[in-house]
């Protein structure tokens, strides 16, 4: 699923949220705060469907990671699937590998997971049903992009119509003394625009339409003056409010989140707001009794002829008599907010802008993961990392190198089934035991997919991979460079200077055991190459290995290569670490090892540190 | 064909004509209360858009000030105006016209002759 629908649907929820909750807080101050106000908080609520403003925790990033992580559990991902059935036999260590630095806490919980999906694809019409889903999941933008730009387009063509309907029936008024009436309103409420003013028999109540060069439409059946002096007033109030913006504002919504039925309610009550609002403008500039003959110009103007009802994106005067008691009743009962109401408004409104930034939006979560995925490649910056996805999952398609006489593979296997269409050569290749398996080859090296000799040597590699209890489904060979036996230790030398990672990591495994050593002391000493040692540290010797272990546990500098190590060490070697590392109170290398430790072995640690009060290492042991 | 105009704005494109086809908003105004009409602001800017809107006028800009300029002139507004006349109330017979104008004398018979000469005069 694209950000983008990600993003959407969040702030469809975050705006739900804010809706709801600022339409229980109105039954509170609906008769008490100024109208004005309930309008303009009622176009903040609004904003929230389209701003995505967030911060950092909020409840649409909690609710929304709830909704996904559901999603995911039910998606047939291929990917997680090998690489947590990887980890199913190879316990934890494969998924580090693999992963990168991540996750250890959960991987019980994947286990869980993945033979629960393991049983449901056994299942053929489950698994059906899931790849349905995730076919309609593909095409999510552009379900929802279709029925948005249809709406939008629908709507504009009905105000247009309305327009020329206008314009087709109605004439310009020629009188001039109405037209300086509405001229002098105009000029006392500081409007520098000359508004256009017709006459049609197409409406019932006077309307108020245009963007940028307004009109007003007023009834063809005669007005008297003094009611058109009400009905100019309130149609050039809401001229100079820009409310028809507004009410664009709100379609905009509509049309974006057709999905959800809110934003029709939303709609409703910022129409009612804008029109209570308008009145309360109105009204503060008369006295009682001009607010009687106001209250009697709206009740003239309600709807009984079939004309156009509420032009869409316009404003009329009077939109309805149920509405239309409220507003009667609101003119009569109007008085100036006191200052005790004055300070619940500001307080109510500090309310309702906390709600608008926590109720929050998706693009939260998003930032949080993205800190985390540059955290990981920082440790291990796998060039080869390629994330095909495109997105910012943390488990991604990753390729290796391997050395089989006397090629050396670029190769990975976790390719997903719909990206095998993007690699277009492949290749049968027989197996140890005789069976077949496609591999696909990389554009750059289509020529090798009918090599014989190559094939040959990929057969071997995969059968050896599988010997490990890797399950391999499609392998991808992204390089193949020929290099015979009695060549490695140049070549190594070669790609060590060069920085060729994948070749190096290829080689290393063949050399001498002093050769190996040798590049071991300088990685770790001379050249400090941590992502070389980190990439060849599952091919070190046991000895060595825990030679390498024991140095990097001493001192400031190495904390990065003993991260690397403890990574692939047992556990039963760690133990000693832990307490060394506990004595010295060397809270990095603890921090590290933490993460390793049995849950039960953590609380004796915790038990521990809270008996000599190191505050540190308590929080380390907390900390989740 | 000119689109009818109201008698308003035929007020408002005189004041343009006889200032030689182009006037500022500021000049129309002056003139206007020369006229003594109680014309406002902007009644008098919706009229002018309405005159630009059916190609009698255009603007151009000077400065942050709009000058309109007339698109129609005068002798073709009247030219238009009497064919239209004599069209719907005479149904294009010239007669008819010639002799209301005589009958109501409005044009004498001398005046008559006078333009038949230089009707003549003019065809030679």
């Amino acid at each position: 699923m694209s950000e983008f629908v990600k993003m959407l649907l969040a702030l469809s929820l975050s705006g739900t949220l804010l809706l709801s909750a600022t339409l229980i807080l109105k039954k509170f101050y609906k008769n008490l705060f100024s109208r004005c106000w309930q309008y303009y908080i009622l176009l903040l609520v609004a904003a929230r469907f389209l701003l995505p403003v967030v911060f950092d925790y909020n409840i649409t990033g909690y609710l929304y990671g709830m909704a996904v992580n559901a999603w995911q559990d039910n998606m047939p991902d291929e990917t997680v699937t090998d690489v947590k059935s990887t980890a199913n036999i190879k316990e934890t260590k494969e998924i580090k590998k693999v992963i990168g630095i991540k996750e250890t806490q959960t991987d019980i919980k994947n286990n869980i997971k993945q033979d629960i999906k393991n049983t449901a694809k056994n299942i053929p019409f489950y698994s059906y049903l899931l790849n349905g889903i995730k076919g309609i999941y593909k095409y999510c933008f552009y379900i929802w992009l279709i029925p948005a730009v249809v709406l939008i387009v629908h709507k504009i063509s009905v105000y247009r119509g309305f327009i020329n309907y206008i314009r087709a029936t109605g004439t310009p008024v020629q009188d001039i003394a109405t037209l300086n009436l509405l001229a002098e309103f105009g000029e006392k409420l500081g409007i520098k625009k000359a508004v256009e003013l017709y006459c049609s028999p197409a409406v019932s109540s006077p309307v108020l339409a245009g963007f940028f060069r307004p009109y007003i439409i007023i009834p063809a059946s005669h007005i008297e003056d003094k009611k058109l002096f009400y009905v100019f007033l309130h149609e050039l109030v809401h001229y100079k409010r820009r409310d028809i913006f507004y009410k664009w504002f709100i379609q905009i919504i509509i049309c974006v989140h057709w999905f959800n039925p809110f934003t029709r309610l939303l709609s409703k009550e910022v129409n009612k707001a804008c029109e209570l609002s308008c009145d309360e403008a109105v009204i503060s500039m008369l006295d009682k009794n001009e607010r009687r003959v106001y209250g009697d110009t709206l009740l003239s103007f309600v709807q009984t002829k079939e004309t156009y009802k509420n032009p869409l994106g316009t404003v009329t005067l009077t939109e309805g008599a149920k509405q239309l008691k409220e507003r009667l009743g609101a003119i009569m009962y109007f008085k100036k907010k006191s200052a005790i109401i004055k300070i619940a408004t500001v307080i109510v409104t500090i309310i309702i802008c906390f709600n608008f930034l926590a109720a929050g939006a998706y693009a939260a979560r998003n930032r949080q993961d993205s800190t985390e995925v540059i955290k990981n490649t920082d440790n291990i910056k796998n060039k080869e990392d390629i994330n095909l996805r495109g997105d910012n999952r943390l488990i991604s398609y990753r390729q290796r190198g391997f050395y089989c006489s006397p090629y050396i593979f670029e190769m990975g296997w976790d390719l997903r089934e719909e990206e095998e269409k993007l690699y277009p050569y492949k290749a049968k290749v027989i197996l140890d035991d005789d069976s077949g398996i496609i591999v696909h080859f990389d554009d750059k090296i289509k020529k090798y997919c009918k090599d014989k000799e190559v094939l040959n040597a990929a057969g071997r590699l995969v059968s050896s991979i599988k010997k490990n209890n890797t399950i391999i489904k499609i392998p991808l060979v992204t390089r193949v460079t020929y290099v015979k036996p009695e060549d490695i230790p140049d070549y190594a030398e070669k790609y060590y200077k060069k920085g060729d990672l994948i070749g190096f990591t290829a080689l290393f495994p063949e050399l001498s055991k002093e050769e190996r050593s040798r590049y071991l002391n300088k990685m770790y000493n001379s050249d400090n190459r941590i992502v070389f040692f980190a990439s060849v540290t599952e091919n070190i010797d046991r000895d060595l290995f825990l030679t390498y272990l024991d140095k990097s546990s001493e001192g400031t500098k190495k904390v990065n290569f003993f991260s690397v190590l403890a990574s692939y060490a047992k556990y039963e070697d760690l133990k000693y670490y832990i307490k060394k590392s506990y004595k010295s109170g060397d809270t990095a290398r603890f921090a590290i090892l933490s993460g390793y430790m049995s849950v039960k072995d953590k609380k004796k640690w915790l038990a521990k540190a809270k008996k000599d009060k190191k505050t540190a290492f308590c929080a380390i042991l907390t900390d989740k | 064909m000119l689109q009818q105009i109201s008698a308003s704005e035929l007020v408002l494109m005189k004041i343009i004509w006889k200032n030689g086809g182009g006037a500022l908003y500021s000049y129309i105004m002056e003139e206007l209360e020369k006229e003594e009409s109680s014309w406002k602001k902007n009644t008098v800017l919706t009229l002018l858009s309405r005159l630009v809107s059916k190609k009698y006028l255009k603007t151009k800009k000077i400065g942050r000030r709009n000058e309109y300029i007339a698109l129609v002139k005068e002798q073709e507004y009247q030219a238009e105006q009497i064919h239209s006349f004599v069209d719907t109330v005479y149904e294009g017979n010239v007669k008819g016209l010639v002799s209301t104008l005589l009958q109501q004398d409005i044009i004498s018979a001398d005046e008559l002759k006078e333009i038949e000469r230089f009707w003549a005069g003019d065809n030679e």
